[in-house]
């Protein structure tokens, strides 16, 4: 599905990432682990498109793909942010109804009823019209999933999705994962929390800390 | 008792016709210097650095120089360049000037309090520049910004009595004219009470709209 070969990227002189490679296959979860400071969310912001790396290629389904322009009307690349980044000033539905109207110019009713699909199958059926400040931190992070998915992603990245929460969320967090992998999504995953990433992942890929130039 | 109220009945008509200048002296200042000064904020932002050092010399100037400077300079020192304005024209030229100064600085602290996390999520949804700004960024800066836009317009109502300079029939002066003539105080507290009334309607409509956006935190 994904790949990335020789991915190189350095800040003021202090190299991030060094010749990283991945893959992930369709339908399966990649966790990107390693301590804070390895460089893993860099790494996943290259990949979204967030971040430019300085060499290095990828490949969707073995054509050339450029991150940066992930921002094309074919839907590639989702991504759910450590702390959520919902749109405050809009309603759980139209938090998900936006992106969907806007970008893939689909009519207000058809991206509603699919916003309260997803909804419904993540369980927020009944909070579609109360805004981000009224939800819990794993019901944010709910909504920011159905946000991503309402744009029909090949991929749904995660940046450390566990750390935001509860420890007791952890568990629902698997579970919600390993349903969307069963419903044949294609996941990475940013973590530091190392039992988390064996319990979800088909492949671990290990960053290691910077070193200096 | 009976002598002052009926005075008062008398020199209301011109004196509501002063408060009608003055009114449209704000209403007109508010609906260009608003967009304008939302525009030169963007500006301010701007990645291109000469624009960037243009809106920052033309804000400093705006703030940095008294409104009754710019005022006199637009009406009486132009002419000397042969730049002639009407007086009503020059009025509204200083007053959006020197407010969209004012307002650009206000979006501009709104703008940078907008969480840079919000553009990256806008971005990686997808969404244009121009439809981040739209949907995302300017309904929340709006929210932010509201209280001290708010002051502005309060402080806008009371300058607009500088027009008294440059020869406009702006509420103050209506007063003043009675005063002068009539030799009583009475115009001048009569002006005064219009202010407040004035600054009371716009402070209970700002409310209005602060509560209209404190619908999300």
């Amino acid at each position: 599905m994904l790949e990335a070969s020789k991915i190189n990227k350095s800040f003021n002189g202090t190299q991030v990432l060094t010749d990283i490679s991945l893959e992930v296959d369709s339908g399966k979860i990649l966790c990107i682990v390693g301590p804070s400071g390895a460089g893993k969310t860099t790494l996943l912001r290259i990949i979204t498109g967030l971040e430019q790396a300085d060499s290095g290629s990828f490949k969707i389904d073995g054509q050339p793909f450029d991150p940066d322009s992930n921002n094309t009307s074919n839907a590639l690349i989702g991504v759910v942010f450590q702390d959520f980044r919902l749109f405050p000033h809009l309603s759980v539905l139209e938090n998900i109804t936006l992106a969907p109207e806007l970008v893939l110019k689909e009519s207000r009713t058809k991206a509603q009823a699919k916003a309260k699909d997803i909804l419904s199958q993540l369980d927020l059926a009944d909070k579609a019209d109360i805004y981000p400040f009224q939800l819990s931190g794993g019901q944010k992070q709910r909504v920011a999933i159905a946000r991503a998915l309402a744009l029909d992603p090949k991929i749904l990245c995660y940046d450390e999705p566990t750390s935001a929460l509860d420890p007791g969320l952890r568990q629902s967090v698997e579970t919600l994962i390993l349903r969307l992998k069963s419903q044949g999504m294609t996941q990475i995953v940013v973590t530091h929390d190392m039992t988390f990433a064996q319990n979800i992942a088909d492949k671990i890929l290990e960053v290691k800390p910077a070193q200096e130039l | 008792m009976n002598g002052i109220l009926k005075y008062s009945t008398e020199i209301l008509p011109s004196l509501l016709q002063g408060t009608k200048l003055t009114l449209g002296l704000f209403v007109i200042t508010l609906v260009l210097s608003l967009p304008i000064g939302a525009l030169v904020s963007l500006g301010l932002r701007s990645r291109f650095k000469p624009l960037q050092w243009l809106l920052n010399f033309y804000v400093w100037l705006m703030r940095g120089t008294p409104l009754l400077l710019q005022l006199i300079f637009i009406f009486y020192g132009l002419p000397v360049l042969h730049i002639y304005f009407e007086r009503f024209s020059a009025a509204i030229f200083a007053f959006v000037l020197n407010y969209a100064a004012y307002f650009a600085e206000i979006f501009r602290g709104g703008f940078q309090s907008v969480d840079k996390g919000q553009f990256e999520a806008a971005r990686v949804l997808r969404l244009t520049y121009p439809q981040t700004i739209r949907k995302i960024v300017l309904p929340q800066v709006t929210k932010i910004v509201l209280p001290s836009v708010g002051n502005e317009v309060i402080n806008l109502v009371k300058d607009s009595s500088l027009v008294y300079v440059i020869g406009l029939g702006d509420l103050l002066r209506a007063g003043n004219i009675a005063m002068t003539r009539d030799v009583t105080l009475v115009p001048l507290l009569m002006v005064g009470a219009i202010y407040l009334a004035l600054t009371a309607l716009f402070t209970f409509l700002l409310r209005k709209v602060e509560q209209h956006y404190s619908y999300y935190r």
